[in-house]
């Protein structure tokens, strides 16, 4: 009888088990990186809670139960950081941060690590807010903040570079305008520094104020990403300097053949919109309504004249054979192992003070002389080509912040004061370089100068020395001069030093910039539907275009490129040019410089 | 009397409910786990197909979002990528089905005949391996191995002598299609012998050693006996496998994926996840996937209904 018992308990107690491990599937609990990171957090909140409840009676003893950061700092008549007062009730405030994978990132886990957690502890816990980071993957931005909209749990600020992106989730309901004097007030120096930089003027979306602007300094330069070759190999193939435009290349790549590498370009499959830029490709000065239609990189133009030189170009490395004949197989990262192991001329890739990839290459050839690809400082065009030393600068905002639809006074409130405690000149520093002997040390003249190898150390920082947390303030690490930024970013640790290469790509740069040759894209103050509806089906077809075009014969190539032009026109390039054209006609675009 | 009350119990053949219950409570305790996740992700999401008749944006739910009736199954039928992924879509599965059906059966007929006890085992576990390795696996050590001129198989042939040129396996489409087949049976034909030696083993061993009596050679045992005996088996499994004739693995094709194959590589799955998944698009997605359950459904009817007409026990 009481065995019998026993398995009737048993058999109700493991129905109720499995029933309960089946519904717990169907809870609406947040997405990967909130969920990863609720455990961290619960015993963050755990230890706080003292503090918490002494916070919460101190607020209360102010006098007003709804205590808020605008409403304390209003009632004491100071603006800003000075003003502030925790809030009553713990406030959540969600921040994204991307994930860019086990290589990517740095430290292992973007949402909990050393540096979320300062986050949380000195701002955090002051304000009573619970700062929780949500990872974004950085290759399917889109598709997990649709996620996180479908679950109605949208951190409560959407984020990212591209202003098109932006415009899509304010047509889409993903955010909510913000009231500016408000930010004004609980976030003077974040404005301030809008306002210096005139990204002020690009709050707007649709009519009403959505975008608070990241700074991003030297943006009429792209200074940070950086083209490696193999200076050795040029000598020995003759030359004395790189050469200026795509004639001499030519010379120089076949010369490379002849000493015996292979395919010296390597090459890999087209990842992502910013690959195929045609900048360089343009007539300059430009066509203002061709700019304004056909200008931008997201939706390649393959139409355009720039993009057929672009492809032809592309053409001609492939048939003459210095580009990989598998190249559209490979991965960035066989690229990246063709240059380490000696069979790749070029490398590119954004340039910091920690290089792995550099560190590599040197312990295989300790020997060997790289140099750095630098921009000449007057504009030169390669008549057969087409092509130029022209590029496309940034802009001088970097990360375009929005608050989501879904965020509540309080919790915008609690955003507002993230930024503005993150713009505070010794937040930003700590969050940037770390600690001092830890992360990075000072050099004789005072300047920090990071670590390079940071793995393994509890304080590791995120990829890029944290951008991916410190980007809403700025795009660039910057000490307050060139010079010394570069310095800071120059690769340590190798037996060649690039510092003047990078300033006189700087400065080349710059010198373009300045003679009208590099413009910054048009930006639209509106959704456009066309973009929305064909851009990613456009990127599809211009991926399977390009490589038809770059592999097929030369004499075959006028009548593939007209014949693959007009499809693309056909699957919707068309309707795009014509609604941008619509807006730009109505003034609903910047204008060229 | 006591006869009279005998008869009565030795009656009683129905059961009641509250019987039932009573008497097994726990096992029906039991099943309400599989009923439940049956209902929760088969069933519960149901409501949500609302969505393919709605413009469907994310952030403004379900009662925000705008209601456009046949709208986005007329826009997906005038779709040329569409008519594209639904050609590639029946054609590969046909010619999966076609190659990758008969493959099981052939080699659980082998394995059957297979006398060697401890090579039966070791084959059959050799068999089922590449079951358990993901798409993506596959895919990049095929790559490894077929890629035109670095490829393992390639160098091995060109270092012979046989070939001059490499020969275009993942980048041509025609050799793709071939490749893409060739390593579907490779992956699952193991695996899928599983139901048919289940099947041969409830063959009666009597029927064998009687065929044997009457001179019939191993040929003849296996088309006479044991193909006869697993028939049911391969009507489920062929009724099954027909409604799957509409849809698509998206791991496997973007696995083997690459521009260069995109006319034959670019099938349902991979529509639905770039213009649907990728472009936020979910009305797009749910409703195209609809349209292949509706298609898939009609398909396992119709073909349950000809074999019911042929005779076999159908699966419905």
């Amino acid at each position: 009888m009481k065995k019998r018992y026993l398995q009737k308990v048993l058999a109700v107690a493991m129905t109720g088990a499995m029933a309960l491990g089946v519904l717990a599937g169907c809870g609406s609990e947040p997405a990967s990186g909130s969920n990863e990171s609720s455990s961290a957090q619960g015993s963050e909140e755990e230890s706080s809670a003292e503090d918490a409840g002494s916070e919460e009676s101190s607020a209360e003893d102010a006098g007003d139960g709804e205590s808020s950061a605008e409403e304390s700092s209003g009632a004491s008549g100071a603006a800003g950081i000075d003003g502030w007062e925790p809030f009553a009730d713990r406030v959540t405030l969600k921040i994204p941060v991307y994930d860019r994978g086990d290589s990517g990132n740095g430290c292992s886990d973007v949402v909990n690590n050393y540096w979320t957690k300062w986050v949380q502890d000195n701002f955090g816990e002051k304000y009573n807010i619970d700062v929780q980071y949500v990872a974004i993957t950085r290759t399917a931005v889109m598709n997990d903040y649709a996620m996180l909209a479908a679950g109605q749990d949208l951190p409560t600020v959407c984020m990212e570079y591209d202003y098109d992106k932006l415009a899509t989730w304010q047509a889409d309901g993903y955010l909510q305008p913000y009231d500016v004097e408000q930010f004004k007030t609980i976030a003077p120096t974040y404005w301030q520094t809008m306002v210096d930089n005139g990204n002020d003027a690009y709050t707007k979306l649709a009519g009403e104020d959505y975008l608070m602007l990241g700074y991003r300094p030297y943006g009429n330069s792209t200074y940070t990403w950086v083209t490696w070759y193999r200076k050795d190999w040029m000598k020995e193939a003759g030359f004395e300097e790189y050469p200026k435009t795509n004639t001499e290349l030519l010379e120089l790549y076949a010369k490379l053949v002849e000493n015996g590498h292979e395919y010296p370009l390597s090459g890999s499959k087209v990842a992502g919109a910013g690959v195929d830029q045609n900048y360089p490709y343009r007539d300059y000065p430009q066509d203002e309504l061709t700019w304004a239609t056909m200008g931008d990189y997201q939706i390649p133009a393959l139409p355009s004249e720039a993009q057929k030189r672009f492809l032809k170009w592309e053409n001609t490395l492939y048939n003459e054979g210095y580009k990989n004949p598998e190249y559209y197989l490979r991965e960035a990262s066989e690229a990246e192992a063709d240059f380490i192991n000696g069979k790749a001329f070029t490398w590119s890739g954004y340039v910091s003070s920690t290089m792995t990839q550099l560190n590599s290459f040197y312990e295989n050839f300790p020997d060997a002389e790289l140099g750095v690809i630098v921009c000449p400082d007057t504009f030169v065009q390669d008549e057969t080509w087409g092509s130029s030393n022209a590029y496309r600068p940034g802009t001088n905002f970097g990360m375009m912040i929005a608050l989501s639809n879904n965020a509540t006074e309080d919790e915008a409130k609690a955003a507002m004061m993230y930024l503005e405690w993150l713009a505070q000149e010794e937040n930003l520093f700590t969050m940037t370089w770390g600690e001092e002997g830890v992360n990075f040390n000072y050099d004789e003249n005072g300047n920090p100068v990071a670590v390079g190898d940071q793995s393994g150390l509890e304080q590791q920082q995120g990829h890029n020395n944290n951008v991916d947390y410190w980007c809403v303030v700025t795009a660039i690490k910057t000490l307050g001069s060139i010079e010394k930024d570069i310095a800071a970013i120059n690769p340590q640790g190798l037996p060649q030093d690039f510092y003047d290469e990078l300033l006189a790509n700087y400065n080349g740069q710059v010198a373009i910039w300045n003679e009208g040759y590099a413009n910054s894209d048009c930006l639209f103050a509106v959704s456009l539907d066309s973009v929305a509806e064909y851009g990613n089906t456009l990127y599809d077809l211009y991926a399977e275009y390009r490589d038809k075009l770059t592999m097929c014969a030369p004499e075959e190539f006028d009548a593939l490129y007209e014949e693959l032009s007009q499809n693309y026109l056909d699957q919707g390039y068309q309707e795009v040019i014509d609604e941008r054209q619509a807006a730009f006609e109505n003034g609903q675009t910047t204008k060229l410089q | 009397m006591a006869k009279g009350k005998e008869a009565k119990a030795v009656v009683r053949t129905e059961t009641t409910w509250k019987s039932a219950w009573k008497r097994d409570w726990q096992l029906y305790l039991l099943l309400l786990i599989p009923l439940i996740m049956v209902f929760v992700f088969s069933y519960a999401a149901y409501p949500g197909l609302r969505m393919v008749f709605m413009d469907y944006k994310p952030a403004k739910g379900y009662d925000g979002s705008e209601w456009v009736g046949l709208a986005t199954f007329r826009k997906i039928f005038a779709d040329s990528d569409f008519h594209r992924a639904l050609r590639n879509s029946v054609v590969f599965n046909l010619a999966d089905l076609v190659v990758g059906f008969p493959m099981p059966i052939i080699l659980a007929l082998i394995l059957n005949e297979l006398r060697y006890a401890r090579f039966k085992k070791v084959s059959q576990t050799i068999l089922y391996l590449p079951h358990f390795l993901s798409w993506a696996i596959i895919g990049s050590v095929a790559l490894t191995m077929f890629k035109p001129s670095s490829g393992l198989v390639n160098v091995m042939l060109m270092n012979t002598g046989i070939i001059e040129e490499g020969i275009p396996f993942l980048n041509e489409k025609w050799h793709w299609a071939v490749t893409y087949l060739l390593i579907g049976v490779w992956q699952s034909m193991g695996w899928g012998t599983i139901l048919y030696l289940a099947a041969i083993t409830g063959i009666s061993g009597e029927l064998y050693e009687a065929a044997m009596i009457d001179g019939a050679n191993r040929w003849k045992r296996m088309w006479h006996i044991t193909l006869p005996g697993i028939k049911s088996t391969v009507v489920t499994l062929l009724i099954m496998n027909l409604g799957r004739i509409m849809g698509s693995n998206l791991e496997r094709l973007v696995a083997f994926g690459n521009t260069q194959v995109k006319d034959f590589q670019y099938q349902l799955a991979v529509y639905i996840y770039n213009k649907g998944l990728n472009n936020s698009k979910f009305s797009m997605g749910t409703a195209v996937n609809l349209f292949q359950s509706l298609i898939g459904l009609a398909l396992v009817i119709l073909s349950d209904r000809v074999a019911k007409k042929l005779g076999e026990d159908g699966l419905l």
